[in-house]
Order: C-alpha cells, then sequence, then structure tokens
C-alpha cells in the first residue's frame, strides 16, 4: 500500500480539518512511516515517546508486512494496539482519540489507542453536596466515571456493556448493571430503545433522558439522575440499570419511582428517624410549595369566611389598599420572583448576588411601601419559593404546578384546588415505567418498601430488596452462615 | 405492574362505596323520615351494604378468573348475563347521577355563594372520567392516595367530639315500633348499594390469604365509625338535625380542638369532595364497563362521555335542582332501588351457596 494515497484518503475523508496531524518519520531501514491523529484529542508526549520513537528506532527489513506485527506486539508500549479492518473503523478510531500507523508498502494498519481529552478531577458536585459520607463527584469523562463506580462495585456481576450513538457525534453510551440482580427484559428494553436512537449528536445524557421516558409529552422527570458515584452504586444495588454517558456528568438510573427525589443520600449516612423526618419535611414543603399561592388566592377571592378571624383582619388591613385584584397580585409577584431567579443564575457571581440583593430588598420592599403588592403575598410567594427547593430535583416541576393551581385557586377557588390536586394524583398514579408504578411504594401500597420510604428504619431491617423496583434476587441481607437466597 | 389490582385496592374500594355520603348528607334525609329512630335506619342501611360487600368478596375469591360477564354467562346464560349487567348499569347511572348532584348543592351551600354549572360540571367530568377512563389499576392508586388524607381529615374531625356528645338525646328507640326505621331505610334506600360497583371487579383482583374476613372486619370497624360519627350528630343537634344537612361539617364545628385553630370547617368539605368523586368515578367505571360488555365497545371512552352529556343535559332539564331530584328519587326511585338491592343480594347468597365445579374456567 503507498502511503501518500492512503494519507490523501484519510485526508479527504476528513475534508482536509486542520486538526488531523500527520506526523512523518523514517525508521532505521529508511522505511517510510506516518502517525495520524487528531490534534488535542491524543497525549502527544506519550505518543511520541512509546510509539514514534521505538518505530523510529526500529528495522522493518525491508519487508514490513511480515515484521508489522513485531512492532505491534514487541515495540509499541500502549496497552490497546490493534490492527485496523477498513475505512470505516479507520475514522471511528481517528475521532475516537486513537493514532493511525501507516507504514509504506504495508497492508496493515495500526490504531494505537493513546487518547488524552480535557476533562478535570472528580470534586464535590454542586448540586449534591453532603454533611456527611463520600464527597466525590461524577465528571465529563466516561472512563473516569466508570473508575469511580468499578472503586465501589468490585465484583464480576457487574456488568457494562457498551454503545455508541449519534450519527455525527459517535457519544460513547455504558450501559451498567447488576447481573445477578437486574431483570433482564428491563435491560432489553432499554437496549431496544437505545439502538432505536438515529439522532446527529448527543451532547448530553438529557437527551438520552427524553428517548428513554414512555411518555416523551409529559412534565414529570421519568429517568432518574445523579451526579455522586455512592447515589449510583446504591441504586445499582437495588436493581436498577445506570447509564452512563461521554461528556456528561450526569448519570441515568431506570426504573425511576418519583419518591427518589425525596430521599437524600445524606438520609443513608446519618440516623433514620432524622431521615425520615427529613423526608417528611420535603414531602410537605413539596405539597405547600404547589398549593399555598393556589390556596391563598381561593380563600381570598371566595372564601374569606373560613379564614381565622385575627387572620383576616391582618390580611383585609395589608391588601386594603393595593390596586391589584388577589388574582392578579400573586402572578405579578411570582413572575417577578421567577425573573430575579433567572437572572440571577445567569449573571456572573458578583452581580448576581448585586442583583438579588437589589431584587428582594429593594424592589421588594418599594414595591410594598408603594402599596403595589401586599407583605402578606410576597411572605406567600417567598416561603413557596424557597419551599420549592426542598426538593431540588422537582423545582422545575413545582413551579409549572405553582402557577397551574394558581390560576385553578383563582378561576374555582378552593374546589378547583381540589379538583386540581385530584387530576394530578390520578395523572401520577397512572404513569408506569419499565413496569414501575411512578408513585411506587405509595400507590400500590407496597408493605415492605415502606422500611426505606416516608418512614426510614435502618439498613438491618432491609433484609430484601425494594419490591417496587423489578429484580431478580430479592434478598439484600443475609444472616450468618446462610446461603445465597435467590 | 399493571394487570390485577391488589387485594388492598380492592378492600378500598369497598370503603370508599360503604363511606360514601353516609357521615355527610344521609343523617339528615333519614331523620326526616325516621325521627327519633335514624339511627336504627343507617344500621339498616349499612348492614346491608356490608351483606353485600361480604358475598360479592366471596364470589371474587371463589371465581379468582371469571369476569361478572363470563360468571353470569355460565351461571343463567348470556341473554341473563345482559339483562343483569344493563340494570346493574343504569342502576349504577342513576346513583353516579345523584352523587354529582349532591356534590353540587354540597359545593354551592359551602364553599360559594353563587356557582356556574359549567364551572362545577366540567371539572368534576374532567377528574372523574379521566380515572374511569385510565382503568382499574389507576383508579385503585388514586383511592391509595386518597385513603391517606381522608385518614387524617377524619381524625382532625373528631378528634376530642366524643367526650361532647350526650348520650340520651333521642332515647327511647322505637316509640313506634320498626315502622319508622323501615321507612326512613327506604327513602334512603339510594345511598344503599354503593358495594354494588365491586361486582365490576370480578377477576381482576388478586385475591389473598383471608380476604373476604379481612374486608369484612374492616367493614365492620367501617359501620362502627359511621354509627358513632352519625350517632354523635343526631344527639348533639338534637331536633334542628332537619336544618344541618351536612353532618361531618356540623360536626367538626362542635369540635373544641379544631374550633381553636379557626373555621376548619373546610377541611369537611375537602374530604367529603375527595370521597364522592372518588366513589362517582368508580360508579362511571363500573357502568361504563358493563357498556363496554354489552355493547361489545373497545375502551371505555364513548361510553364515559355519552353518559355526562347525558347527566348534564337531565340536570338541565331539572334546573340543576337537588329538591327535583329529591322528589323523583323519593317517588320513582325508592321501591326499585331496593327491589335490585335486595334481588342482587339474594341472587349473590344463592349463588355462593353452589360450589365451583373443577372445570369452570374462563368461558371465552
Amino acid at each position: 500500500m503507498d502511503i501518500e494515497s492512503k494519507i490523501k484518503e484519510i485526508q479527504k475523508e476528513f475534508h482536509n480539518t486542520t486538526d488531523l496531524i500527520v506526523r512523518k518519520f523514517e525508521s532505521t531501514d529508511r522505511t517510510i512511516c506516518a502517525m495520524v491523529y487528531l490534534d488535542n484529542a491524543v497525549d502527544k508526549l506519550l505518543l511520541s515517546q512509546c510509539a514514534i520513537e521505538k518505530v523510529q528506532q526500529f528495522s522493518f527489513n525491508e519487508n514490513p508486512n511480515k515484521n508489522i506485527k513485531e512492532c505491534q506486539q514487541n515495540l509499541i508500549a500502549f496497552a490497546q494496539v490493534e490492527n485496523v479492518t477498513d475505512n470505516q473503523d479507520i475514522i471511528d478510531s481517528i475521532v475516537n482519540g486513537f493514532a493511525i500507523l501507516i507504514v509504506n508498502k504495508c497492508d496493515t494498519l495500526t490504531k494505537i489507542g493513546c487518547s488524552k481529552w480535557v476533562t478535570r478531577y472528580p470534586s464535590e458536585p454542586p448540586t449534591s453536596a453532603v454533611i456527611r459520607g463520600p464527597r466525590e463527584g461524577f465528571v465529563e469523562d466516561i472512563s473516569s466515571n466508570i473508575s469511580l463506580i468499578r472503586k465501589r462495585l468490585r465484583s464480576n456481576e457487574f456488568v457494562i456493556e457498551d454503545m455508541t450513538l449519534g450519527r455525527e457525534s459517535n457519544t460513547q453510551i455504558k450501559i451498567c448493571y447488576l447481573h445477578n440482580v437486574a431483570k433482564p427484559i428491563i435491560i432489553q428494553e432499554i437496549k431496544e430503545k437505545l439502538q432505536k436512537i438515529d439522532i446527529d449528536g448527543i451532547v448530553d445524557s438529557s437527551y438520552i433522558a427524553s428517548f428513554l421516558g414512555h411518555n416523551r409529552h409529559t412534565l414529570f422527570k421519568q429517568i432518574g439522575t445523579a451526579e455522586k458515584p455512592d447515589i449510583i452504586a446504591a441504586k445499582v444495588l437495588e436493581g436498577r440499570i445506570a447509564i452512563f454517558v461521554d461528556g456528561s456528568p450526569i448519570v441515568l438510573t431506570v426504573p425511576f419511582l418519583l419518591f427518589e427525589d425525596l430521599q437524600a443520600s445524606d438520609d443513608y449516612y446519618s440516623v433514620p428517624a432524622k431521615a425520615s423526618f427529613l423526608r417528611w419535611l420535603r414531602l410537605l414543603g413539596g405539597i405547600a410549595a404547589i398549593m399555598l399561592p393556589g390556596i391563598y388566592v381561593a380563600l381570598l377571592l371566595y372564601h374569606y369566611q373560613i379564614i381565622p378571624i385575627k387572620f383576616l383582619i391582618t390580611i383585609a388591613n395589608a391588601i386594603e389598599v393595593i390596586p391589584l385584584p388577589p388574582f392578579l397580585e400573586i402572578l405579578f409577584i411570582i413572575f417577578l420572583f421567577e425573573i430575579l431567579y433567572e437572572a440571577s443564575l445567569r449573571m456572573p457571581r458578583y452581580l448576581g448576588l448585586a442583583l438579588s440583593i437589589v431584587g428582594a430588598l429593594i424592589l421588594g420592599d418599594t414595591a410594598v411601601k408603594a402599596g403595589l403588592i401586599s407583605p402578606p403575598a410576597v411572605l406567600i410567594i417567598a416561603i413557596t419559593g424557597v419551599m420549592s427547593y426542598t426538593i431540588p430535583e422537582q423545582s422545575a416541576q413545582i413551579t409549572l404546578l405553582r402557577l397551574i393551581f394558581t390560576f385553578l385557586g383563582g378561576a374555582l377557588g378552593l374546589y378547583g384546588i381540589i379538583v386540581g390536586g385530584m387530576i394530578l394524583i390520578a395523572y401520577l398514579a397512572n404513569m408506569d415505567n419499565y413496569q414501575t408504578p411512578y408513585l411506587a411504594p405509595f400507590a400500590p401500597f407496597i408493605p415492605n418498601d415502606q422500611k426505606d420510604g416516608l418512614n426510614k428504619k435502618p439498613i438491618t431491617s432491609q433484609i430484601s430488596r425494594p419490591e417496587s423496583i423489578p429484580n431478580i434476587n430479592k434478598r439484600r441481607l443475609r444472616n450468618e452462615g446462610e446461603d445465597n437466597i435467590v | 405492574m399493571r394487570g390485577k389490582i391488589t387485594s388492598y385496592e380492592y378492600f378500598l374500594f369497598a370503603m370508599y362505596a360503604i363511606l360514601t355520603s353516609k357521615i355527610m348528607t344521609l343523617p339528615c334525609v333519614v331523620y326526616e323520615t325516621a325521627g327519633h329512630d335514624a339511627i336504627i335506619s343507617i344500621i339498616i342501611n349499612l348492614s346491608l351494604d356490608i351483606l353485600l360487600v361480604l358475598f360479592i368478596t366471596m364470589l371474587i375469591v371463589k371465581y379468582p378468573d371469571l369476569t361478572l360477564f363470563e360468571f353470569l354467562s355460565q351461571k343463567i346464560t348470556k341473554v341473563g348475563a345482559y339483562i343483569i349487567i344493563s340494570i346493574l348499569s343504569i342502576y349504577l347511572f342513576v346513583k353516579a347521577l345523584w352523587i354529582f348532584e349532591e356534590t353540587y348543592e354540597f359545593m354551592i351551600n359551602s364553599l360559594f355563594d353563587s356557582f356556574s354549572t359549567l364551572g362545577y360540571f366540567i371539572p368534576a367530568f374532567f377528574v372523574t372520567g379521566y380515572m374511569a377512563i385510565k382503568g382499574e389499576n389507576t383508579l385503585g392508586r388514586c383511592l391509595e392516595i386518597f385513603a391517606f388524607f381522608v385518614a387524617i381529615g377524619l381524625f382532625l374531625c373528631y378528634i376530642n367530639t366524643a367526650g361532647i356528645v350526650p348520650l340520651d338525646t333521642n332515647l327511647p328507640y322505637f316509640r313506634n315500633g320498626i315502622t319508622n326505621a323501615l321507612n326512613g331505610t327506604l327513602s334512603s334506600s339510594l345511598y344503599i348499594g354503593n358495594p354494588l360497583i365491586l361486582l365490576f371487579f370480578m377477576g381482576k383482583v388478586k385475591t389473598t390469604k383471608k380476604m373476604t374476613l379481612k374486608t369484612i372486619l374492616c367493614s365492620l370497624a367501617l359501620m362502627f365509625f359511621v354509627v358513632l360519627n352519625d350517632f354523635s350528630f343526631y344527639n348533639i343537634m338534637g331536633n334542628s338535625v332537619i336544618y344541618s344537612s351536612y353532618a361531618l361539617s356540623h360536626i367538626s364545628e362542635f369540635n373544641p380542638f379544631v374550633s381553636e385553630l379557626g373555621h376548619l370547617t373546610w377541611l369537611s368539605i375537602i374530604i367529603s369532595a375527595v370521597n364522592l368523586f372518588s366513589v362517582v368515578a368508580l360508579m362511571v367505571y363500573s357502568y361504563s364497563e358493563g357498556a363496554k360488555t354489552i355493547f361489545k365497545l373497545k375502551n371505555r371512552t364513548i361510553p364515559i362521555l355519552c353518559s355526562f352529556v347525558l347527566m348534564y343535559i337531565i340536570c338541565y332539564i331539572l334546573h340543576f335542582n337537588l329538591s327535583d331530584f329529591e322528589n323523583i328519587i323519593t317517588n320513582y326511585c325508592s321501591y326499585p332501588s331496593i327491589i335490585i338491592i335486595l334481588s342482587v343480594l339474594l341472587l349473590l347468597i344463592i349463588l355462593n351457596l353452589f360450589r365451583r365445579k373443577k372445570n369452570e374456567t374462563i368461558s371465552n
């Protein structure tokens, strides 16, 4: 094979992109060789020391076809050195950070695994800070993430399956599960769903999550997410399947229950009684964050007679001079709150801080003093704004539901709130994902799973795996001398 | 996990069906006819309901794999099955309509000075229709969640009430023999027979050991609770019962613990609304399942939509007035209703007497 024509062929496949590097050199017997790779995708120093320098010192004895095998086996000091099969393999290897060794008049091309992508070190994720427990978090590099999870599940039953998705992005996907726990039918269903994805690029794991959910138009999260290896390890141990996506620090888990978002990793590292208390607090906080503005509007507009008289007098005095009706007033404050939140999130950190002070203190205070909005309404929205972050993973849903319930309260009063609540529960109760009811273990009620429900029991009493999650190995905790019970 | 409902969900269906309006509007309605013997009427009403639950549960446990239609086809031919399912479906349609209208009246009296009929009926149809269309699993799961709120609400309404109840307000009972009590039962016959919905869940329940016993024990416990509520209500209110249409709301007004917090009668409003809409959803599911069987439809959507349109037209003709409804119900529906209940009860007793043959399986 003529080296020049092969190089031109590869360059043509890559449309003469400038970051495709062709490094030509000669071996001791003057055989022309070339190393082709993508700039910034490989470890150039290592490639130079462990491959190029070694080949330069090698002699092909004018018979490269015969000696290339020796060069691959004994010379190139990389863990992954393989023959390239065809043109598509060349392209796939180069884009995945391999270097291709071409030797003049040699029919065999060699790919060398020396990828080095820009990445960061595992650190505590900003969304899952803990007081106790491990602080490591996933990063954007899939190999590092797999290493973090392997460190926690050192078992031959822990299986990783590879897949590549995205026509242009060629994103690496890894499906991980415990072979003796996860239900094969669920694994199969996930693989089939992933194989059906034909998209140009997967930029983040959220792209995959959209395809894995059964109901694509729902407001609610259908796939679990976590940024910490200890959480993923715990979920895999319960029989869930984890999906890692290269370039994303967010790992997906399937199946997902709504209740998972009420659990925090801190719960498992502190006393069960405190965990139970915090779970109840999160639940009540979430419900109040959704319904409180709607109930406030409903009471003021239609049912003021059921407000205790002392409260009524206080509220009546406060809203006496307000030009807006309660419904519009609450809507105005909700929008103001959301705008301030959105702006402070996008602003540079120091400007964001200033904006928060201006928004929360100056704007709010001035609006109240000017008689545009009343203190009770500001208080209601401030409380619900804070409460919505008791379940941070559901804060987006809570914000939208809060708006819906405010409309219902404004239009139909308490009746609207009751009917809205019933429809919301019916909608959630109707959702099933991967043979798992969305509201399990409460609807349907599964007594065994209540041990890790709202009232958390110690790990010593959690003998079996959750029944809500389909699995093939029920037993989790074994007594001394007891055999493996499946 | 979709498929048959759990025995716990079935048990909740039975509880909701028994409870319905029995702690809200029934006490006042019965008192108008039965007077001081109203509580006896209520005990008779509840006993009939519990007997229905008992025999239907026994049948479900005996034939766990047969639906109502399959079972009736085997026992009394297909024509007989169609006739019985049609009668039950029409009966449950009337009951659902009655509860819709009752809840509307309740909303107007408790929550709003004036309220548009469409503003009430469209959301009510939507929530009950949605639950019924989505099927028995969704219904079961919803009722599991609602049960939690209803239980807490009832507990708050009753806490500390028992201590202030005088016990001798209506004594002695049976002043005119049993006649008043029986008249009370007859006048409130449309409040009885809600457990008939359970028949439509035949073949859709995962039966468990001692399911019948557990269901009956819990039904008896619920009966005790309802009797306690209505007994407290009659004794607290005395002769002014006839002016107090909503028992639970009035009871909670006499609750010193709750009244210290303010006018928390709204709690009873929420409990009642959730409870009534849940029962209506069960009824809508049941009669639409009947219509699906009779007309060999693929799903329940069309019968449910048609029934809602029909309900609204009937309500419109009657000017959405509960007293007009009450007149019609009292004049035309009391006897047919009690006849249907007693006939079905008799039929259930007879059917339960037969032993299941080994070769009795799904016919279609």
